[in-house]
């Protein structure tokens, strides 16, 4: 029953998208993919067409890479998983502690200075932090490369992947941090309002214990859920960085698909990462419905 | 209840609150700099922001405290053209968010039913499609490249929160007794939404779109640094991805443009967040 | 003969007929929807130019039978008669205009003004929405509005906080008057007021219903501000109405064990005359799982009956001069042999 539930939503997302895509691409001057599906067809044919070709897994040959779509993607998301991954879970523990000790001395002046400066975190053009991090790091100390994921004509090494790592996964980790603080503090101040803390409270547990464990525990599911539902808005983040950094992840092969006009590449992109940002979005629903005992489906 | 009640405070009561809150004070009077800024652009920039007056390249100096940019324009004059650029996205972008989130979020909370479940739907899907590759899409396809074009579409998909923070007030306001009082007199359901029902909500709906603007401007300006801009416009974002391509030596052609992005997002920032605490305690400490 | 009774006429100008309201509470927590039996077949008339009472415990469906019969509620089933017109069969908008006729005074003056409009604004919109009066005529009328319900003209560009409770309900029967409307109902139009207020608000309140000619429906827990304004009551308990009669009958002749519980708890003034009161057993249950047979039996001083705890009693006319009606098999058992008359369908 859930499953149905959810993926009634789910089914009309791709449809709905697709015909979206579909319905304008026919009306653009797009000779290459027109030829493809057949120029003589009705728009809902070449439509229904090109979707089953992607759902046998065929996304076309890219136009400047000059070969199939769908390997190229998947290695380039790897690339972006090598990325995302780490700086995530960065910035969630980082949030979340910011948050708690927020929440727990609310109005004291640590909680203004973490308020504000998650704020100031919030309000960064992350992007243009990394040119700044690259000019003082990369050109000015020379510590570390300015970009890509390997140095050039050496082998490959884990120190060396590392040091390419460091600035991006930083900078994406301070971009979501803000927000995941701001978010962790207001579920907390929430829960901390709640009965069962007011008789924890006079049960006479010390307040750490009662912050750390009754209070934390019930404010990280909220936390869970809100962060998976931005988690599209995330991906768009992580395009720009890998932009700044030129990392050869989805979001940058996507933005120089784009600029040079590989349709295929594009389309194929927007497929894979909607499909990718659903199942996401799903996991995140039922482990919450696992984790949260009121919810039962 | 008595939260509603409490919402019932004069706007000079307001102003009093959001005056003693510092650093919304401050984001105030960065949001009054920049658009001072972009209204008298023309009288204090030093030059034409699209005029070549020097050679390219040439770092901050008394004639130039910005530098110029690879074909030799002043960048402190396209810093301050920049801002009318910035402000025009972020607050027209917002403005048609407000339009489209409002008008659904009223209608689908006012109606409920099933006319809000499939409202609802059209938000989650949008909530799914990673608007940023949707953009990117978007922007290939058609090549749209002005701000303008990057604004409606950044509204496009941008109001999504709106929509839903509007939907749910709606539910307990059109439960209130004065909303029954209304409905007693014979008012029809657009004199209930827009004299009973929006007002008791405009605080929400003012924070939100305040924020929105930062939040708007920072998206234009990544749009435009990764090439999707029109590389024609004077915007912070253009002249950001001028900025990386000569990141190893002139260091002055992202640092100017990208503070001042920076800035007046912390300007709507501080603002938004402090209208919040003043106008809205119950608000007070939500994201 | 006073002034008040001869306005009454035999003239019906409101007929509820079997009202009925559920609510209906869905949630994932409780896998079976529970409902909730606020309003469970209410019948009765009210007269053009009277007053009915209509008094019971807390929670026993009084403000959803007002709000049902102003079709605030979809109605769960029965029928509500406006001279002679049923208007659950309205279309919404000859519903929007009927609405001009009928008024609601509300329990809460804290909740029931919209906090963001002025004085001017909250009386004034009946005009907006009606388009009676515009500009200097409206202004002329929210003055002579406020002056009758006592307040200060000059306050008029003020809002609802800052007034005092009494004054904010004044604001809410102007409110409710500025249509000049037929029929008011009044939802316990005091008991969220100081007690000095009361007294005051309501002798405005019958001053109003003679200057407007109103019919009104008074709903009340408040037997004695009952006796004090009404010409007939109705006595209700768990969503049915259990026993009605003229004011002067109710409370020298209470048939009703229920009723009989009620008039002996309005405390008394004089401490020294003691009366015995009857205390009923156990706490009002609740109208989701109302009790089989009668509604009132776990509760009742009387021994119940087999009958009382298979069969819903039904209201019967026992009165000798006026109407009386009573629901119970107590009652109605003793008067088997004497021919009943029902209220007329
Ligand atoms: N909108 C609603 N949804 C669900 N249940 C409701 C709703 N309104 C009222 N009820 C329930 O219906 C029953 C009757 O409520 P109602 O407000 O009519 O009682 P009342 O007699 O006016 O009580 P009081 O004297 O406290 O005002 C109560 O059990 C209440 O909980
Ligand atoms: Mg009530």
């Amino acid at each position: 029953m859930f499953l149905l539930a959810y993926l009634a939503p789910g089914d009309p997302v791709t449809v709905f998208y697709l015909s979206r895509i579909g319905g304008r691409y026919s009306h653009a001057e797009l000779d290459y993919i027109r030829q493809m599906l057949g120029l003589d067809q009705p728009i809902h044919i070449q439509y229904f067409r090109w979707i089953w070709r992607m759902i046998q897994g065929d996304f076309g040959q890219s136009y400047i890479w000059n070969q199939p779509v769908l390997p190229l993607i998947r290695s380039s998301i790897l690339n972006t998983l090598r990325m995302m991954i780490p700086a995530f879970v960065l910035s969630i523990l980082f949030g979340i502690v910011t948050g708690v000790i927020s929440a727990a001395k609310q109005y004291s002046k640590t909680d203004h200075i973490v308020m504000a400066s998650s704020l100031l975190m919030w309000s960064m053009p992350w992007f243009w932090s990394g040119l700044m991090a690259i000019y003082i790091f990369s050109v000015y100390l020379h510590l570390l490369p300015t970009g890509g994921m390997y140095t050039f004509g050496q082998p490959p090494t884990v120190v060396d992947q590392i040091s390419h790592l460091i600035m991006p996964v930083l900078l994406y980790a301070t971009s979501g941090a803000g927000f995941i603080t701001r978010l962790t503090r207001s579920c907390m101040l929430e829960v901390l309002r709640e009965d069962y803390i007011m008789t924890a409270r006079m049960k006479g547990l010390k307040e750490r214990v009662v912050i750390y464990k009754h209070a934390l525990r019930n404010a990280i599911l909220p936390v869970v859920t809100v962060v998976s539902l931005y988690v599209s808005y995330l991906v768009g983040g992580a395009a720009v960085i890998e932009f700044v950094f030129a990392w050869p992840g989805v979001g940058r092969l996507a933005v120089l698909a784009a600029t040079q006009r590989d349709y295929p590449v594009v389309l194929g992109i927007n497929m894979v990462v909607a499909t990718v940002v659903l199942i996401a979005l799903l996991i995140a629903d039922i482990s919450y419905a696992y984790l949260d005992p009121r919810i039962r489906y | 209840m008595t939260q509603f009640a409490q919402r019932a405070v004069t706007w000079s009561e307001n102003w009093r609150r959001f005056r003693k809150n510092k650093a919304a004070l401050i984001g105030g009077l960065i949001v009054l700099a920049v658009v001072i800024t972009a209204i008298i652009a023309p009288v204090i920039s030093p030059y034409n922001p699209d005029d070549v007056v020097a050679g390219r390249l040439q770092p901050p100096s008394n004639k130039f405290w910005f530098g110029t940019d690879g074909i030799g324009r002043d960048c402190l004059s396209r810093v301050v053209w920049g801002s009318r650029t910035a402000l025009m996205v972020g607050l027209g972008a917002s403005l048609i968010s407000v339009i489209v989130g409002v008008a659904f979020g009223s209608i689908a909370g006012y109606y409920g039913g099933i006319i809000d479940d499939a409202m609802m739907r059209i938000c989650e899907i949008l909530l799914v499609i990673p608007s940023f590759f949707l953009y990117i899409l978007i922007v290939s396809i058609f090549r749209v490249r002005g701000p303008e074009y990057i604004a409606v579409l950044l509204a496009l998909t941008g109001w999504t929160e709106l929509a839903k923070i509007v939907r749910v007030d709606f539910f307990s306001l059109k439960e209130r007794e004065f909303t029954k009082a209304a409905i007693g007199l014979g008012a029809s359901d657009i004199h209930i939404i827009f004299r009973y029902l929006l007002p008791n909500d405009l605080a929400p709906i003012i924070v939100v779109a305040t924020m929105n603007i930062a939040g708007f401007i920072i998206m234009e300006a990544a749009l435009s640094f990764i090439g999707l801009g029109d590389p024609t416009a004077c915007s912070w974002g253009i002249m950001l991805s001028q900025g990386r391509q000569y990141i190893g030596y002139a260091w002055w052609l992202a640092t100017f443009p990208g503070l001042a992005t920076f800035i007046t997002a912390v300007g709507f920032n501080f603002l938004g967040d402090g209208l919040r605490d003043s106008l809205d305690p119950r608000l007070r400490g939500t994201i | 003969m006073t002034l008040k009774e001869a306005i009454i006429t035999s003239d019906i100008l409101l007929k509820v007929r079997g009202l009925k309201k559920h609510f209906r509470l869905t949630g994932r927590i409780f896998k079976k929807a529970a409902v909730i039996r606020a309003v469970d077949g209410v019948s009765f008339d009210i007269h053009r130019g009277e007053t009915l009472g209509l008094v019971g415990e807390s929670g026993c469906g009084k403000t959803t039978t007002g709000l049902t019969i102003l079709r605030f509620y979809p109605p769960t089933a029965g029928s509500v008669y406006f001279e002679g017109k049923d208007i659950f069969q309205t279309t919404k908008r000859e519903m929007r205009k009927l609405r001009q006729e009928m008024q609601m005074i509300f329990q809460d003056p804290f909740l029931s003004l919209n906090p963001r409009m002025t004085v001017y604004d909250i009386i004034g919109d009946a005009f907006d929405i009606h388009g009676l009066a515009r500009g200097a005529e409206k202004d002329r009328r929210i003055i002579s509005l406020m002056k009758k319900v006592e307040l200060i003209p000059h306050h008029m560009y003020r809002y609802p906080h800052e007034f005092s409770g009494g004054q904010r309900q004044r604001i809410g029967i102007a409110r409710a008057l500025a249509l000049k409307p037929k029929f008011v109902i009044a939802d316990e139009p005091v008991s969220s007021l100081d007690i000095s207020v009361r007294a005051q608000m309501l002798n405005l309140l019958q001053d109003l219903q003679e200057e407007f000619e109103l019919t009104t429906l008074y709903i009340s827990h408040d037997l004695s501000t009952v006796k004090h304004i009404c010409d007939r009551v109705c006595v209700m308990y768990l969503g049915r109405i259990i026993e009605s009669a003229d004011v002067k009958e109710l409370f020298n002749n209470p048939l009703h064990p229920y009723t009989k519980a009620l008039i002996l708890a309005i405390p008394i003034p004089n401490p020294k005359l003691k009366r015995k009161r009857i205390v009923l057993k156990g706490s009002p249950p609740t109208p989701i799982d109302p009790p089989p047979g009668c509604r009132f039996h776990p509760r009742c001083p009387y021994t119940p009956k087999p009958i009382c705890k298979k069969e819903e009693p039904e209201l019967i006319d026992v009165g000798t001069s006026t109407k009386h009606l009573v629901a119970c098999h107590f009652i109605s058992s003793n008067l088997r042999q004497n021919p009943t008359r029902h209220l007329e369908e």
